[in-house]
């Protein structure tokens, strides 16, 4: 039992004390005030039976003196004194009896002395009787005198009687006076002092009270910032009244306004996510039966529309006295710190797939790894290193030494472990190194490594990429790329051949035929002369074909070094170059102003002489020729073959003439070496002039097409990137 | 020996060439003195020997045994002696590289050797009758290739 319900029950005690002798102080009042307004009746009845005894018998003796008066007068005005004495006696007598009557007084002796006053009004009347009878007199008077006297003794005696009797009610009445003041005094004062004492305690436990309750003011408040930092709320809910409380925190977790009412528990229940509703039913009714939840439950929780919270919810059933049971419940408010797991473990989670994809993409890029923790001293090998070591992990767990023994024994003696400069892990100085496999496999292994500080922890991670593939594709390379200078080499050297040594016997025959013609005094026949020039035309032929395939073979083999040109230039160069076709054939160039572009200037320029001179050889006999170099805009189609590269980084040039032409469908087969498609005789050419440009076009990464129609002209087109040295290949 | 002669020299390994070079001359009736070595060593020895004339030009072809052009080319441009001698390169090739390592080692003029007999003498006549004093190597490149 608290102090506070001790209090109470002696506070109880006290005021049912006080209360009962307050009651009894009244009670005795009401007594002594009745029994005092009963004497003070007494007194006064005997004051007037008394009286009215007193006043009978002075009437008596008035009757007496007025009877004699007339008597001895004969006067009859005493006679009429005489008869308003009689009535006073009878009014008297009627008084007597009715205080007697009242007051329960000694009756017999009033009655006797009613009885006795009646007899003297007889002999009275007897009297008067004899006197107007004349009789005598004296007998009467005796009798009369003596019936007074003894009313009188009566009287006497009566009120002596009266007065005793109001001698002792006085007494009486003056004695209970006496007594109960006092009593009533004392117990007032006794009534007094205990309320005087219930006021005291009552005083001390309010101020207790008032004590307690600024505590548990602040304690509520230091609750409440305390579970608004921690996410928690609490609440009880009474099973008597269906009443639940909330905290303010609670209303809080649940989306509610704590100024609000207290929620209905169904409502409540309705904000608690279906899957954990019918489970936190269950609980809470099986707590209700007395039994035990104190792991609590994980709710998940929906507050307001939105995102739900994970709540963590602990109760347990509290008797608070013998009717009470009380649910008492703590929730906490598990949202970030689920939140924090989930990611936790989603982090994990990717860790474990990064891992798994890092051993895959290890065996793909044929890579293994290890690391060595400085602190613990520990090694780590990936699962692909023993995969290239060609180790079994299970059986032959690898360590230093053993991965030192993997390394080809040549290899060994050259690398040198790093052991003393970093005390502990095997570091080599070289790159690269050979492996032997327990199967007598060679292997070449690349090798880098990179030290860091993880966390204080500091550690080296080694890489091991397995080449073998890539150094034995590398010397097959190697070995090719050599049989391929050397090709080089000697397609060099028979270019060299081509150009001087085949042309050199030619160009004898050339001078000689010359010569032959016009030495003077030489002789010859008109068909010996047709022979010679024949002759004459073959060699020269021979000579340009020599002439074409080396400038054809130029084009290819020759070092492409390009330099930002200006293309009006070369075709300035071209133009100068042909000059002496130009003036025979009387042709026309025009040109548009051209831009600068990355190129190679020889070969472009050989590619505007190969254009326009094969525009003058094709030219049509019926018209001037007339040429035109045109800078022409880019088209949406154009672009298509230009992935990547922006509009303003392309040149489109077009060649065009008023020549001949060509049938369209040999647009594609002209730019075909040796291919031609007109009789040699008629026009002269080689069929290597077309092939030149395009191989020029696609050194610079462009394209060409020709377009025409026969004897109506022919169009050659090419694009070009500006910056086609810098493209990648 | 007589002052108005103009001697030429003319290293050619091939004796047709020779044969040409000495026609063409002879017929262009200038007073004209050919000298002919037959490759490059000889040259370097005709040209050391005190004895012999300066020639006026010395035609020099590239393919030659023992010692090609370029080398004599190098040899007398490197001479403090000969350096200032005056060289016409007289080659069938008209490779771009001939062309330019000649140009660039210091050659006076770029003769190739043409295929017929009239344009030869059209040729050598040009590049005797030359004033060699303003046809210094190097003034221009485009005028480096003779054009007949």
């Amino acid at each position: 039992m608290s102090i506070l319900e001790l209090s109470e029950n002696y506070l109880r005690g006290a005021f049912v004390i006080s209360v009962s002798l307050l009651i009894f102080i009244a009670g005795v009042s009401y007594q002594q005030f009745h029994s005092y307004h009963e004497s003070q009746q007494l007194i006064l009845q005997t004051h007037n039976t008394q009286k009215a005894l007193q006043s009978l018998v002075s009437h008596i003796s008035g009757m007496e003196a007025y009877q004699r008066s007339y008597i001895i007068s004969g006067d009859s005005v005493f006679l009429k004194d005489y008869a308003s004495q009689r009535e006073n006696i009878s009014k008297s007598l009627e008084t007597l009896k009715d205080v007697s009557s009242h007051a329960n007084l000694e009756d017999n002796r009033i009655d006797s002395i009613a009885l006795l006053a009646e007899e003297r009004l007889v002999i009275f009347e007897k009297t008067l009787d004899l006197f107007s009878a004349g009789n005598n007199l004296a007998e009467n008077l005796r009798e009369g005198n003596g019936q007074t006297q003894k009313i009188r003794e009566l009287i006497e005696d009566l009120v002596s009687a009266q007065g005793t009797l109001l001698a002792e009610r006085e007494i009486a009445s003056e004695k209970s006076y006496r007594v109960s003041p006092i009593l009533m005094f004392s117990t007032i004062i006794l009534a007094l002092f205990i309320i005087s004492l219930v006021y005291i305690a009552l005083t001390q436990i309010l101020k207790k009270y008032n004590k307690a309750n600024r505590k548990l003011k602040i304690n509520n408040e230091i609750f409440e910032q305390a579970e608004e930092i921690s996410g928690t709320g609490y609440w009880y809910y009474n099973f008597q009244n269906q009443e639940l409380i909330f905290s303010g925190n609670q209303y809080r977790l649940f989306g509610l306004n704590p100024n609000e009412p207290p929620p209905r528990l169904h409502s409540l229940l309705q904000k608690v996510s279906r899957g954990d509703r019918a489970e936190l039913i269950r609980i809470l009714k099986s707590l209700y039966h007395g039994e035990k939840c104190e792991d609590g439950m994980d709710l998940k929780v929906y507050p307001g529309e939105d995102e739900p919270i994970c709540m963590r919810m602990a109760s347990k059933m509290v008797q608070v006295d013998q009717e009470n049971k009380i649910l008492i419940g703590v929730n906490k408010d598990l949202t970030s710190e689920v939140n924090a797991k989930e990611k936790l473990s989603q982090l994990n989670r990717e860790l474990e797939i990064q891992i798994k994809m890092l051993s895959n993409a290890e065996m793909m890029a044929s890579v293994g790894s290890y690391s060595f923790d400085f602190d613990t001293e520990s090694f780590k090998f990936s699962d692909n290193l023993y995969r290239i070591l060609e180790i079994d992990q299970e059986q032959y767990p690898l360590s230093e030494p053993r991965l030192l023994e993997c390394i080809h024994p040549e290899d060994r003696k050259s690398l040198q472990p790093f052991k003393q400069k970093l005390g502990i892990a095997t570091v080599f100085d070289v790159s690269e190194f050979r492996i032997l496999t327990p199967t007598d496999k060679t292997k070449y292994l690349k090798y880098t490594y990179k030290f860091f500080r993880e966390s204080g922890k500091k550690m080296l991670v080694v890489t091991l990429k397995d080449i073998t593939e890539e150094t034995i594709a590398n010397k097959n390379l190697e070995d090719k790329n050599k049989e391929l200078y050397q090709s080089n080499t000697e397609l060099a050297e028979f270019n060299y051949v081509a150009s001087h040594d085949l042309q050199e016997p030619l160009r004898k025959i050339q001078t000689f035929i010359s010569r032959i013609i016009h030495m003077d005094g030489i002789q010859l026949n008109s068909t010996g002369e047709d022979y010679f020039k024949r002759i004459q035309r073959a060699a020269n032929r021979m000579q340009t074909l020599i002439i074409d395939l080396l400038a054809f073979s130029r084009t290819t083999n020759s070092e492409k070094v390009f330099e930002i040109t200006d293309l009006q230039t070369l075709v300035v160069q071209a133009v100068n170059e042909l000059n002496q076709e130009i003036e025979e054939k009387n042709a026309i160039i025009h040109y548009d102003v051209l831009p600068t572009a990355n190129v190679i200037p020889f070969q472009i320029k050989q590619l505007f002489v190969n254009l326009i001179s094969n525009s003058l050889k094709y030219s049509n006999n019926k018209v001037q020729p007339e040429i035109w170099i045109k800078n022409e805009p880019l088209t949406q189609k154009d672009l298509v073959d230009f992935e990547g590269i922006p509009v303003d980084k392309l040149i489109k040039l077009s060649v065009i003439d008023n020549g001949i032409g060509f049938d369209q469908q040999y647009a594609e087969s002209i730019f075909v070496l040796f291919k031609r498609l007109h009789n040699r005789t008629r026009f002269s050419g080689t069929g290597i002039g077309l092939s030149i440009c395009k191989k020029v076009i696609d050194n610079h990464r462009g394209i060409i097409k020709a377009q025409g129609e026969e004897g109506n002209g022919a169009n050659f087109t090419f694009i070009l990137p500006v910056l086609g040295g810098q493209l990648p290949k | 020996m007589n002052q108005s002669k103009i001697h030429v020299l003319l290293a050619d390994d091939d004796e047709d060439d020779r044969l040409f070079f000495r026609d063409a001359i002879n017929q262009l009736n200038l007073k004209t003195i050919v000298h002919t070595v037959e490759d490059g060593e000889e040259l370097m020895v005709w040209l050391r020997d005190e004895g012999n004339p300066q020639p006026h030009v010395v035609f020099l072809d590239l393919n030659m045994p023992k010692k090609g052009g370029i080398e004599c080319l190098e040899e007398i441009k490197s001479c403090p002696k000969l350096k200032d001698l005056s060289v016409a390169i007289y080659s069938t090739s008209s490779s771009q590289k001939d062309i330019e390592d000649s140009f660039v080692l210091g050659a006076n003029i770029y003769i190739k050797k043409p295929n017929d007999f009239n344009e030869l003498k059209k040729a050598l006549s040009k590049v005797i009758s030359m004033n060699w004093q303003f046809c210094t190597s190097g003034l221009n490149k485009e005028s480096f290739i003779l054009n007949v």
